[in-house]
């Protein structure tokens, strides 16, 4: 039977040798090292108050880079929130927009996205990892996986289809 | 925006690393999520003892307005069970919770080390020289405990360390409001060797310490 002290100490185990990926995985949302540790702590005590709820058949380092992702996700969303008015229609440019207004927009629609879809275009498709780890990491199969990124563009074209429409 | 745009923009922005650099080493990393860890739980338990404090308090609300037997009463016929009112606190609380009654009054403090049974039961009463009690606690105890008071009725200090059955080391530092029998303050070590101990204070007043291990 575990007993508290092995959960904890299994629970800070598997920090040790994850904690480079959920920073990493945390790090191309936020970009800020300070905001990516706060981010990382916040989703591992999020993942220790909700241990009981973890699936034993999923990996504990796979269902914690989910939280993670959620978590840093959910910041980016609350950055965006306060300087709202950059992205607002009134702002669109007139002319060529820039790569990093679009590359903004890109954020912030993925951001918008179903946790699923969120989760998957940041792992299978930001995160650079390959397909059998990208399917491991979000407890599905390589087909499945195939599916939610195709189902995910679908969602961010309908996101972004109406900021340049005369493309 | 179309979709070749789009998986341009996506490919764009995985080829974007931003930098490794500038983290907390690994080691405090998990050292401040302990201590965070510890936080949330700490204040966890806090709202819990709050919340089922008011909810004894509303229940019992009748019953401490009837009229009853004295704290005198209350008491000790048989040292190695606990009281009714403490025996209803700890099936109410549950076993984490520190419970001690101060006089009439129950207070719920936060224990040392709430995973240890409480195995023992502590009565102390302050007499005075015509042996009119003056206060009395009782509470239960792991046996090895260090209590920390902060109520207007009472604060300071319990310290016990017990080395084995029945021999004891008790440390009070406290300062008790005794509304109408005068303000006590207490600051004595006692070594108790049997059941019971009873300690003559420098001004007339009387300690008397009860510690047996409770028979379940």
């Amino acid at each position: 039977m575990s007993t508290p002290e092995n959960q904890e100490c299994r629970f800070e185990n598997m920090i040790l040798e994850h904690l480079p990926v959920f920073r990493s995985l945390s790090r191309r949302i936020l970009n800020n090292p300070v905001e990516v540790d706060d981010a990382v702590q916040s989703a591992l005590l999020k993942a220790w108050q909700q241990r009981h709820s973890f699936r034993g058949q999923a990996q504990l380092a796979s269902w914690v880079a989910r939280i993670v992702i959620n978590e840093s996700y959910d910041r980016l969303r609350r950055q965006q929130q306060e300087q709202l008015v950059e992205f607002t229609n009134t702002d669109l440019p007139a002319a060529e927009p820039s790569r990093e207004w679009e590359l903004q927009r890109l954020d912030q629609a993925i951001a918008e996205l179903p946790e699923l879809y969120r989760q998957t275009v940041h792992i299978a498709i930001l995160a650079g990892y390959d397909t059998t780890t990208a399917a491991a990491m979000l407890d599905c199969s390589p087909n499945t996986l195939y599916q939610r990124i195709h189902k995910a563009k679908e969602l961010l074209h309908e996101a972004l289809q109406n900021d340049h429409p005369e493309n | 925006m179309t979709t070749p745009k789009i998986d341009a923009l996506l490919e764009a922005r995985a080829r974007i690393t931003p930098p490794a650099t500038g983290y907390q080493p690994t080691r405090e990393f998990i050292a401040a999520f302990r201590q965070l860890r510890q936080r949330r739980r700490t204040l966890l338990r806090r709202y819990w003892v709050a919340a089922a404090a008011a909810l004894l308090i509303l229940l019992t609300w009748p019953w401490r307005t009837q009229e009853r037997p004295s704290a005198a009463s209350a008491g000790r016929s048989d040292c190695t069970a606990p009281s009714e009112r403490l025996a209803a606190a700890e099936r109410h609380f549950g076993p984490a919770a520190g419970l001690l009654f101060v006089n009439d009054d129950l207070l719920v403090f936060e224990r040392q080390d709430a995973d240890r049974a409480n195995h023992y039961l502590v009565t102390i009463e302050i007499l005075a020289s015509g042996g009119v009690k003056l206060a009395r606690l009782e509470f239960a105890t792991a046996g090895d405990d260090y209590i920390v008071l902060e109520d207007e009725r009472i604060n300071g200090r319990i310290f016990l360390v017990h080395s084995d059955n029945q021999n004891a080391v008790l440390e009070l530092s406290l300062h008790l409001r005794n509304a109408g029998r005068g303000n006590i303050h207490l600051d004595e070590i006692m070594a108790l060797e049997q059941r019971n101990a009873t300690l003559a204070l420098s001004d007339g007043t009387r300690l008397r310490v009860d510690f047996c291990r409770r028979e379940s």
